[in-house]
């Protein structure tokens, strides 16, 4: 324990995710299949790519790692990873890579590749984190964990009623193996994925806050 | 190298830039507001759109000399909480599509509402026809335009 405690305080002073709770990611090596990992006690990990911070605080931080040139990534990538995980589009801090090592090789857009590559991966990583965070609400609770469902950052208990944030819930999720298929969710009982919501990169680019390549400077 | 002060979006900064640079580079890289985009670098594109004395100027042909002693508004300076009526109007439309253009487009819509409240489609046009947009966003930038102006119903974020 006094070891992960180590690690874990590294990873988060090296990554800058200071009140991590849960973080997830995918491996990043380009030639091998991507796996779900749990970057939360991840050490020196840095091959690994974190897509979803949910910190103690409650804030969910979801990553785009592709570059936002207009076709709309920064809405797609994190709206299909928040679709698993089961939070709103609005309850989620999205952050934009800029090409650091951690985020892997991929951190390009060409050829409209940008969510046909990474659909089955980011809906693992959201199903993934979703699964863990049931867990441990079902096993608080005493009661199977098929009575109960996620929907907007809370776990519910379907026969009782009772609900529990995810930011109560992250820090524990943390501790548990990654489950590597979890079940994705049937097409039908989409929230996000398929029907229109305002761009969250709109307000950005109408600020003259958006970041674009001519603007960095370092 | 002459020294210039400069007030922009009502804060006073000091400068010491050859007299012929222009405008926009000193707001980009002496000033530290990257807002304001480059564009072509010749006056035909509007991306570099701001205001000067509340008239909208390119700045990436402007030399900075012409500018000093003039009250000089950037897309960082119309609202703080990217609440200007203008920058509503184009949330509610969804403007931007890559959003390059989009701080000229909204300092030349700005400008042309304080002219004309209620403008028609043809002042619209002409007001609007110096700000190219490469992703086309013309027929969205004109109904936000309108809207901004009170002439449209809010309508849904895609029209
Ligand atoms: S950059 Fe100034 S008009 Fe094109
Ligand atoms: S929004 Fe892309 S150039 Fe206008």
């Amino acid at each position: 324990m006094k070891q992960l405690a180590l690690n874990r305080r590294k990873f988060i002073s090296l990554s800058g995710l200071a009140g991590a709770g849960l973080v997830l990611g995918l491996s990043s090596k380009a030639h091998e299949a991507r796996q779900v990992a749990n970057l939360s006690f991840a050490g020196e990990s840095f091959e690994l790519t974190p897509y979803v911070v949910i910190e103690k605080n409650g804030t969910i931080i979801i990553y785009n790692t592709k570059p936002e040139i207009g076709q709309g990534v920064y809405q797609s990538i994190p709206a299909i990873i928040a679709e698993e995980l089961e939070v709103s589009l609005d309850q989620v801090t999205i952050k934009q890579s800029g090409g650091e090592k951690k985020f892997g090789e991929m951190q390009f857009a060409g050829g409209s590749m940008s969510v046909r590559s990474e659909y089955e991966n980011l809906r693992k990583v959201g199903a993934s984190g979703r699964e863990m965070l049931i867990a441990v609400a079902s096993e608080g609770w005493g009661v199977p964990s098929g009575e109960c469902y996620a929907s907007a950052a809370k776990v519910f208990h379907k026969p009782s009623g009772k609900s529990v944030s995810y930011a109560a819930l992250a820090e524990k999720a943390a501790a548990l193996p990654v489950p590597q298929a979890p079940k994705l969710k049937d097409a039908k009982d989409f929230k996000i994925l398929g029907k229109p919501s305002p761009r969250p990169d709109v307000p950005l680019k109408s600020s003259g806050k958006a970041i674009f390549g001519i603007d960095v400077s370092e | 190298m002459p020294s210039y002060e400069l007030s922009v979006n009502n804060a006073i900064h000091k400068v010491e830039v050859d007299a012929a640079m222009p405008l926009l580079w000193v707001l980009r890289d002496f000033v530290g507001l990257t807002g304001t985009k480059f564009g072509c670098g010749m006056a035909q594109c509007g991306a570099c759109t701001v205001h000067l004395d509340g008239n909208p100027i390119r700045s990436c042909s402007y030399p900075i000399a012409s500018a000093a002693g003039k009250k000089i508004t950037t897309i960082e300076g119309i609202s703080e909480n990217v609440d200007h009526a203008i920058q509503k109007a184009w949330i509610a439309m969804q403007v931007p599509q890559c959003g390059y253009c989009q701080s000229g487009q909204i300092m030349s819509a700005v400008a042309l509402l304080k002219r004309i409240p209620k403008p028609t489609d043809a002042d619209i046009d002409s007001a609007m026809q110096g700000n190219l947009c490469r992703c086309g966003t013309y027929t969205r930038i004109r109904s936000a335009i309108h809207l901004a102006a009170g002439d449209l119903q809010q309508k849904p974020f895609r029209p």
